[in-house]
């Protein structure tokens, strides 16, 4: 069954019941109401009656005017009085009019009730004032308000109960609604996702709900995703771009060398120099195979305690076996005395490529300039810069440097496809950082990392 | 451990005119330091800014984020010589005020960035380079080194604080 139906249907059946519950109570409760409040009424009509009729007329004769003048007639109203000998009421007098057992319940209890369809009776049992003689006093009328007015009740109440209905399926068909349609929305927007446009972000709310939840985290999910499939595009990009020159170098070597027969000296030279580069080239790959971890040991993304200042001289050993050319300088004048400022909660391998690849860029683009990479801390903050000389960003273009495949219009000269930077940008974000550039064309660009401190005590 | 030298620097809240602070505290070598950003500003003479001036108000309205941020830093950095770094405003221009209020914070010494533009952000902030040199307090002239900067530019934001030795250092 479709949620938003099994959302209707529970709505519409609490409010059902509970309207039910509701209009049956009062229902109930009014007619016994209206009952014994009728039977009351019927029994002081038996007091006046006997004692208008029983009682001497003289002292009677205010309360026959009274009741005369204020006590409208009952419909079918019927007064009997049996007289009570030696205790008994005679079966004769009383006749087919009333049952006997009701006369007896009178005699016995001295007061009594009885329903014959719509007539009511009420009887009471009757001392005359000098306690010479007893009555039965029997009085009953049909009880035209009671089956009048209950029945208007009944009326009132069905008809109310059918306008609640409507009102309760229309409301249980917007509260349905408005419950499934920000659900729907996500849906929408997430099937608009995929690996072709992971960057693309839900749109979080303001308030701080259980869908709002759902958003954040489903954007969570999205970042680490797509932080290890750029990991991978990295690797591919870096390993493109840099295997390909020590590859050429010892092809071409071991090409040259076997163009003709040489001296044993010239092998030598040439396979040390294949060498070398094999060297490199092991370097190299060692150093983009750590960076191409993504950080995932098979079921979760580990964030441990990592400090810092090992992290960026660790960076600049990854960075030079890169690429020798590649220099950088670290100034570690700005370093906090207490080394708890220094530790951040975070991923180690996320992190290193996080940082390599700014530095890795620095120096890209500044034709190996040296990169000057500093390291602080404020009260909240680890802060690294890293600072480089070279062609800089334009200005108008610095809003798309994060853009996924984004290139500067001015790196044409340059080998890259725009994966390092928004990659950064994502690890440092998943660690609830923050990543600033500033830049002036041509003069250098300055790339502020700050990283919230993992409050690790010594 | 409660007698710190108190150095008197004067600031206009930008992370620049902190970049000779490090130096300052490091040339005091073990001694303990404790410094005092002041800042100058004349008094208004409007009624409603004399009654709703409040320095704390001034104070956080001034100061940006990186202002804090480095004066964080600095402190952390050195934690063990520097007893604290803390902004002070001194309002008016008047010699004799500022002599009585030099007395008052008991400073002894104060450095002058000279060549140093201090660039401000409200229209009541003046330089008190002038004053200060009229008092009795020791001065340090440091030459302000902008020209230093050129192969790398400065951004005007917390990097600065950075990479200002270095360049002096490759100078």
């Amino acid at each position: 069954m479709k949620a938003q139906n099994k959302i209707i249907i529970l709505l519409i059946s609490t409010f059902l019941i509970y309207t039910l519950l509701f209009s049956g109570f009062i229902y109930y409760s009014i007619s016994n109401y209206v009952f014994t409040d009728f039977y009351k009424r019927l029994e002081i009509r038996a007091v006046t009656t006997a004692k208008i009729v029983l009682e001497d007329p003289l002292q009677s004769q205010s309360l026959k005017t009274i009741s005369k003048e204020y006590l409208e007639r009952l419909p079918n109203q019927k007064e009997h009085i049996f007289p009570i000998e030696n205790g008994l009421v005679k079966e004769e007098v009383i006749g087919d009019m009333l049952p006997k057992s009701f006369v007896n319940t009178v005699l016995k209890d001295g007061q009594g009730t009885y329903k014959w369809q719509d007539e009511f009776h009420a009887g009471i049992r009757y001392k005359l004032s000098d306690g010479s003689k007893e009555y039965i006093v029997i009085v009953s009328a049909e009880n035209y308000f009671t089956t009048h007015h209950m029945s208007y009740l009944r009326n009132l109440l069905l008809t109310s109960f059918a306008y609640a209905l409507l009102l309760i399926v229309a409301t249980s068909l917007f509260i349905s609604k408005s419950i499934i349609k920000p659900l729907n929305n996500i849906i929408g927007e997430v099937k608009k996702i995929s690996s072709e446009n992971l960057h693309l972000r839900l749109d979080p709310k303001d308030s701080a709900d259980v869908l709002n939840n759902l958003t954040s985290t489903f954007n969570d999910m999205l970042n680490r995703l797509e932080t290890s499939f750029e990991t991978q595009k990295n690797f591919i990009s870096n390993a493109s771009h840099e295997l390909n020159t020590p590859l050429t170098a010892i092809i071409g070597e071991a090409d040259y060398a076997l163009s003709k027969e040489r001296s044993n000296d010239d092998y030598k030279l040439a396979l040390t120099k294949v060498m070398e580069q094999a060297d490199k080239l092991d370097q190299k790959t060692k150093a983009l195979l750590m960076l191409a971890q993504t950080g995932f040991n098979g079921k979760s993304q580990k964030f441990d305690k990592v400090r810092v200042d090992q992290l960026i001289l660790d960076v600049k050993e990854t960075v030079q076996n890169i690429n020798s050319d590649f220099k950088v300088t670290i100034d570690f004048s700005l370093l906090p005395e207490s080394p708890e400022k220094l530790k951040v909660r975070g991923n180690e391998q996320l992190l290193r490529l996080a940082i390599t690849n700014i530095v890795m860029n620095g120096c890209k683009y500044s034709d190996s300039q040296p990169v000057l990479v500093a390291l602080g801390a404020s009260d909240s903050y680890v802060i690294v810069i890293v600072r480089d000389a070279g062609i800089g960003i334009p200005e108008n273009e610095l809003k798309y440097i994060y853009d996924p495949y984004f290139r500067a219009s001015n790196t044409s000269m340059y080998e890259g496809y725009g994966i390092g930077l928004p990659l950064s940008r994502n690890i440092i974000l998943m660690h609830d950082g923050q990543l600033n550039v500033s830049s002036s064309q041509n003069r250098g660009t300055t790339v502020e990392i700050r990283l919230p401190l993992g409050n690790y005590t010594l | 451990m409660n007698s710190a030298r108190k150095i008197l620097v004067p600031t206009d809240f930008s992370v620049r005119s902190l970049m000779l602070v490090p130096e300052t505290i490091e040339k005091a070598k073990n001694e303990r330091i404790e410094i005092l950003l002041l800042h100058a500003i004349v008094q208004s003479s409007s009624i409603t800014d004399l009654l709703f001036f409040s320095e704390a108000q001034f104070l956080k309205t001034a100061q940006s984020d990186e202002f804090t941020d480095a004066c964080r830093l600095i402190q952390n950095k050195y934690d063990q010589q520097l007893k604290s770094i803390y902004p002070r405003i001194f309002i008016g221009n008047n010699q004799s005020n500022f002599n009585k209020f030099l007395n008052a914070n008991k400073i002894e010494e104060a450095i002058i960035m000279n060549k140093f533009e201090m660039n401000f952000k409200s229209k009541q902030s003046f330089d008190p380079s002038n004053l200060l040199k009229k008092s009795q307090v020791k001065l340090n002239e440091i030459q302000w080194h902008q020209s230093t900067a050129i192969t790398h530019q400065p951004t005007g934001s917390l990097s600065d604080l950075f990479f200002s030795r270095i360049i002096t250092a490759q100078k």
